[in-house]
């Protein structure tokens, strides 16, 4: 099947998106990262840290959303950044705990992250 | 206008992205501290609350310090030993009523008065002038406080050595202003570190000249601001000691381009693009807090007429919108797509 891309365009000028997600493994490191320029890392019970490889500047705007395979009273939240250690926290935050908590593995259970940084001189 | 990010493709024509992000210093709440400024709060008994905080955002406004007496409308004297050095009349005179009209008045003492008069006093309301003149030799300071007892406007605040004898030369005084008297309500700065300190009358001064005098201060430089308003009045007991203004904190800042963002109600926040988009493909909203806690961000409607997209947190243990505290790492993120014209 065809499939026809086109460039996108963004409000202010030299924008730099990376994207990705990660599998989350219980207590275990997490699997299956996707997307590039980053590796991640089980910091204690839903926590994680998504380390980049390189930072891009001024950042505008990070997300974090919990996808599973089975709906339920769980989301992602964004934690502590960091860009000179070019880290960002991400919690699972369980509501019936009432705190953050571990995500069971599961084909479909992944959190995703989309960070968009400005490139540094730019318009803010 | 828009830009191209380099070697970012997507299905469909057309696709903007729009990025941006804003902290919680934007709740325009009645506790300034909330839009990380210093503040503190003066407690009237019989009243409204007033407010001050700090002029500057941040942590340097809980440097400031805050204080109120009920020492206003004091009343204009003169001591006229220290004051004046006098050597043998040390009794100190005050101005009958309290506020600043005690200072226009001037005092003369002098031994003008002949063989037996004893002492004299002239007290002149047209050109505001007391004149004290006794028997050099033989007038004692009890008989110039005598005297005074018996002016419409003065009193002895403070008497004398009532025996010493007056003499003239020693305890001559030319035409000299009483001084310290206030006004009923005032506001002055000074001190490092600052501390703004509110003069106020029991009964007399009302919340709303209490904050119109911290607002306009009779000297020193103006590091706060007041609110509150009424007419209800402070109290002698309403006065504090010094307190430490706190609760300033870095503001996080509106990060992006594009848009603009203001506080609708609690919880509720309304981005406004500066670019109309015919259609919103997508819009993701995340929070970013400090320390986790059971709140999430959510998108709310999408009004293309208006430019308009409203976001929302929800605590889930309050089960309803909440406010977040302000702190560096609290922040809404949020990242759309629009189509940049009507054809998909």
């Amino acid at each position: 099947m065809e499939r026809t891309v086109h460039p996108i365009d963004s409000v202010g000028r030299r924008r730099v998106v990376v994207a990705g997600s990660f599998a989350p493994d219980t207590a275990s490191a997490p699997t299956d990262l996707y997307g590039k320029g980053f590796t991640v890392a089980r910091t204690s019970a839903g926590i994680f840290t998504v380390t980049l490889e390189q930072i891009y500047g001024q950042l505008d705007s990070a997300i974090a959303t919990l996808q599973l395979a089975t709906a339920a009273d769980q989301f992602a939240q964004v934690g502590a950044v960091s860009l000179s250690a070019k880290t960002f926290v991400i919690h699972t935050w369980d509501v019936s705990g009432n705190a953050v908590a571990d995500i069971a593995a599961n084909a479909n259970n992944r959190v995703n992250f989309e960070f968009v940084f400005r490139a540094s001189g730019e318009e803010v | 206008m828009v830009w191209p990010t380099d070697e970012l493709n997507t299905r469909g024509t057309n696709r903007v992205k729009m990025a941006g992000s804003f902290g919680f210093e934007l709740l325009p709440t009645r506790r300034q501290g909330d839009r990380g400024r210093a503040y503190y709060t003066f407690p009237v008994t019989a009243g409204t609350d007033i407010q001050v905080y700090s002029d500057v955002a941040g942590g340097v406004g809980n440097a400031l310090d805050f204080q109120a007496t009920a020492d206003g409308s004091a009343k204009a004297a003169i001591d006229f030993d220290v004051d004046a050095g006098l050597t043998q009349l040390d009794t100190i005179m005050e101005f009958k009523t309290g506020g600043t009209g005690g200072n226009d008045w001037k005092v003369s003492v002098m031994a003008g008065s002949g063989g037996g008069e004893g002492v004299n006093i002239g007290e002149d309301t047209t050109n505001k002038l007391l004149t004290i003149m006794y028997e050099d030799g033989v007038s004692t300071v009890t008989n110039v406080e005598t005297a005074i007892g018996l002016t419409t406007n003065f009193a002895v605040r403070t008497g004398g050595t009532g025996a010493s004898v007056l003499a003239a030369g020693d305890d001559d005084l030319a035409e000299t202003n009483l001084t310290g008297g206030t006004a009923a309500t005032y506001a002055v700065e000074s001190g490092s570190p600052s501390k703004t300190h509110l003069h106020y009358t029991d009964a007399v001064t009302t919340v709303t000249a209490a904050v119109a005098a911290l607002n306009t201060l009779s000297s020193g430089t103006k590091m706060m601001t007041a609110t509150g308003s009424g007419a209800h009045t402070l109290a002698a007991g309403d006065a504090v000691a010094k307190q430490d203004l706190a609760g300033g904190a870095a503001t996080s800042g509106v990060r992006g381009l594009g848009f603009s963002v203001a506080y609708t109600s609690v919880g509720t926040f309304t981005v406004t693009f500066d670019d109309s988009f015919p259609t919103m493909i997508s819009a993701k909203a995340c929070l970013q807090l400090a320390t986790a806690a059971d709140q999430f961000a959510q998108v709310g409607t999408y009004t293309a007429a208006s430019k308009t997209l409203v976001f929302y947190v929800w605590d889930k243990s309050d089960n309803a919108v909440a406010n977040v505290a302000i702190a560096a790492g609290n922040r809404l993120n949020f990242i759309c797509e629009f189509a940049n014209t009507d054809l998909g």
